[in-house]
């Protein structure tokens, strides 16, 4: 796929092909496809008419991301849209609230057969969790492993010369479908306002866990909402502080996982906040334990708190 | 040598016996090499992800999942390509009675006696049953790593390990709907696996499957139940997950043995970022009897455990962008020294400490110490203070 088949609308973003002999298989309501020419991602309902493929999305054609990539004579493109905020989801569990979306088409250069369409949904789809997790994103303290609003579609060449029946991971092609969705989809979340950068936030890592700003503010012992807010600004993006929170999050996981027994996982917390925060206050489980001191930290001196958490931090990493 | 035709000429499947029932009438049975999804009529439709008669079939006769051969004999099916994979899995159905040409196929190493098999139900009646296979202690890998099998000119090789998964729903599910379905149970995996901390044999990352995992979703025509789309929040789309997780689990411990007891081990934790090389940090004033016993002890102890997968997760988060390398550092090493070992005086360590380039580096060297420590304090007998030796 050349970047000139490409088109970037105000309304839609359109993929034209050279032909109408290429096969698609979607999750969008329509299964499988053939003699698609061209495929339009906007506000038209999803449907398949004279060889344009529609598929309905909310996402701003400008926030799509294309990712193309090459081995020898294998080359896959991605197109994708990733709107991260809300509606996150994790296989098993109730999904989020929200108007989150992914969508991810993914476009090989080459004839499979319809089994590796398939498989190559698949490895998109790990793609798509791999990025979630690479971000950290999570709800209720359930790590994400997609959106709510999810869909994709592969489309394959059937002109073409070169004819691969493998789309797995341990594939060129599978690698290059599982390196394209994930640049494509964290650039695409990037422009929608959800990137690493926006991560290094104590008050985010915590959000996602199920604890709002103001919940944090409540549980702080803060009196003055002014003076907790210049604590956040002062202290909510410490480096060290998003690495502490971060792993005590990460004890809590392994322990709701099964991996850790609740006594070693309060245990442990509790010591990765004191060195990383300066001071862990108790609290019934190791999730608690993290919002009450995480809430003290961002409050700090400001409000009153009883042991300076700043000049504690000093003292244990002398 | 031998090929795999002639074992194939050879071996004597055996008696089919009843394995297990799935939704819909289908039975699941052990031949030979093959666990059989026998479905009951030809009201069934399939989606498959596998190489041999794949993607959307029409009332197959049956699903098979086949063990490989084992061994090189296993490799001499690949001389041909995957067109001579195909005669052999057709030719294996032939041998078991069935039609090779209504078979849809999928293979692995694991072995089919390992199988699980999980039924459940929606709130709203609709039958969820799940055939399994599954192992990926050898071949764990991550969407996006590097991989040297390049097709398209017939290069490289596969490790084992594959999770070869065959979902029934008792529903008539649109095309659109099956391969929702195929993706739910494939994110369902990538949990489950999250959830042990395996690893990826090809990066530092935890896997988020086999290289060669393959799925198949049967619906059945003659279901009361229609199903155009699976929502994410639908209880379907989570009866999948959850049917899909309890039988991976399972099929893991079965298969490999990994499950949340095998897995919470520092050495297992550590191998994903190929921390190796432990004994070779100090020169250890020890016998190597002192050494092993103490390395027993700090693999069953949970804290230790725990600060190594604390340590970890220190290094992925450096190493996907959350925090700097020095903040990193600085936080891996407050807190090993916090809690961890004792803090350390002598010059020649304080310096390896201060000094060591990355999160990991950092944990390797701390491990030795750790291990020193403990060969330490049961020379001294000192088994009261626990394994922990906290400053």
């Amino acid at each position: 796929m050349s970047s000139e088949g490409i088109e970037i609308h105000n309304d839609r973003i359109s993929i034209t092909f050279h032909d109408r002999k290429h096969d698609a298989i979607t999750t969008a309501g329509l299964g499988l496809v053939r003699g698609v020419g061209r495929i339009e991602a906007g506000g038209r309902e999803t449907s398949f008419r004279d060889g344009i493929l529609y598929i309905r999305t909310e996402g701003r054609p400008a926030n799509f991301s294309v990712s193309r990539m090459t081995y020898n004579t294998t080359n896959v493109t991605a197109v994708s849209f990733a709107d991260l905020r809300s509606g996150l989801e994790r296989a098993g569990k109730s999904p989020q609230s929200g108007m989150g979306e992914i969508l991810v088409i993914l476009i090989l250069e080459m004839d499979v057969p319809d089994a590796a369409l398939a498989r190559a949904a698949i490895t998109s789809t790990e793609a798509i969790t791999a990025s979630l997790q690479d971000l950290g994103l999570a709800y209720d303290s359930f790590s994400a492993s997609g959106s709510r609003t999810q869909n994709l579609v592969v489309v394959c060449d059937k002109g073409s010369t070169l004819r691969l029946r493998g789309a797995g991971k341990h594939t060129k092609l599978g690698e290059l479908i599982g390196r394209s969705t994930i640049e494509s989809v964290k650039a695409s979340a990037e422009l929608n306002g959800i990137s690493i950068a926006s991560r290094r936030s104590v008050v985010s890592i915590m959000a996602s866990c199920g604890y709002s700003k103001s919940d944090l503010f409540r549980l702080s012992g803060c009196e003055d909402k002014e003076s907790f807010d210049q604590g956040i600004a002062l202290r909510d993006s410490d480096p060290k502080a998003v690495g502490a929170v971060s792993a005590a999050l990460h004890v809590h996981n392994e322990m709701v996982w099964g991996l850790m027994d609740e006594r070693t996982a309060l245990t442990v917390a509790s010591e990765v906040v004191r060195s990383g925060l300066g001071k862990d206050y108790e609290g019934p489980d190791p999730l608690q334990m993290l919002a009450i001191s995480a809430a003290h930290y961002l409050a700090g001196q400001r409000c009153g708190v009883p042991d300076s958490v700043s000049s504690i931090f000093k003292s244990n990493i002398v | 040598m031998i090929t795999w035709e002639d074992v194939m000429e050879v071996e004597i499947p055996g008696e089919r016996r009843l394995y297990g029932t799935m939704c819909s009438g289908i039975t699941v049975h052990r031949q030979g090499r093959a666990l059989i999804v026998k479905l009951p009529n030809d009201f069934f439709r399939a989606l498959s992800s596998g190489f041999t008669n794949g993607g959307f079939v029409e009332s197959p006769q049956a699903v098979m999942n086949i063990s490989g051969i084992g061994g090189k004999v296993e490799y001499t099916c690949m001389v041909g390509g995957l067109s001579t994979f195909d005669e052999m899995n057709r030719r294996y159905a032939s041998k078991l009675g069935l039609d090779p040409m209504r078979t849809v196929f999928q293979g692995t190493a694991a072995n089919m006696d390992n199988a699980s098999v999980v039924n459940m139900q929606t709130g709203s009646g609709i039958d969820v049953s799940l055939a399994i296979t599954g192992g990926i202690s050898h071949n764990g890998g991550r969407a996006g790593d590097p991989t040297t099998y390049d097709e398209s000119r017939d290069t490289g090789n596969t490790k084992s390990g594959t999770i070869i998964s065959i979902m029934a729903i008792d529903a008539e599910l649109s095309d659109s709907a099956m391969l929702e379905a195929m993706l739910l149970a494939t994110e369902a995996k990538s949990c489950v696996i999250q959830e042990l901390q395996a690893r990826s044999h090809y990066s530092c990352g935890i896997a988020t499957g086999s290289g060669t995992d393959q799925v198949t979703i049967i619906m059945n025509r003659s279901s009361p139940h229609k199903v155009d789309r699976i929502l994410k929040s639908s209880d379907l789309a989570i009866t999948i997950a959850e049917c899909l997780a309890a039988g991976l689990r399972d099929t893991f411990d079965r298969q490999a043995g990994m499950n949340p007891v095998t897995q919470w081990d520092p050495l297992v934790l550590m191998e994903r970022y190929q921390i190796d090389m432990i004994r070779e940090e100090i020169r250890f004033p020890a016998r190597m009897e002192e050494l092993l016993s103490s390395l027993e002890v700090l693999r069953k102890d949970p804290h230790s455990t725990a600060m190594v997968s604390v340590m970890l997760n220190i290094a992925d988060d450096v190493r996907n962008g959350l925090i700097p390398e020095e903040d990193g550092m600085e936080l891996a090493r407050t807190i090993c020294e916090d809690h961890v070992i004792r803090r350390r005086t002598d010059p020649v360590e304080r310096l390896r400490i201060d000094n060591q380039e990355s999160v990991i580096d950092l944990l390797s060297y701390v491990c030795a110490l750790k291990l020193m420590e403990k060969v330490e304090s049961r020379r001294c007998g000192d088994e009261q203070r626990g394994d922990r030796d906290p400053q």
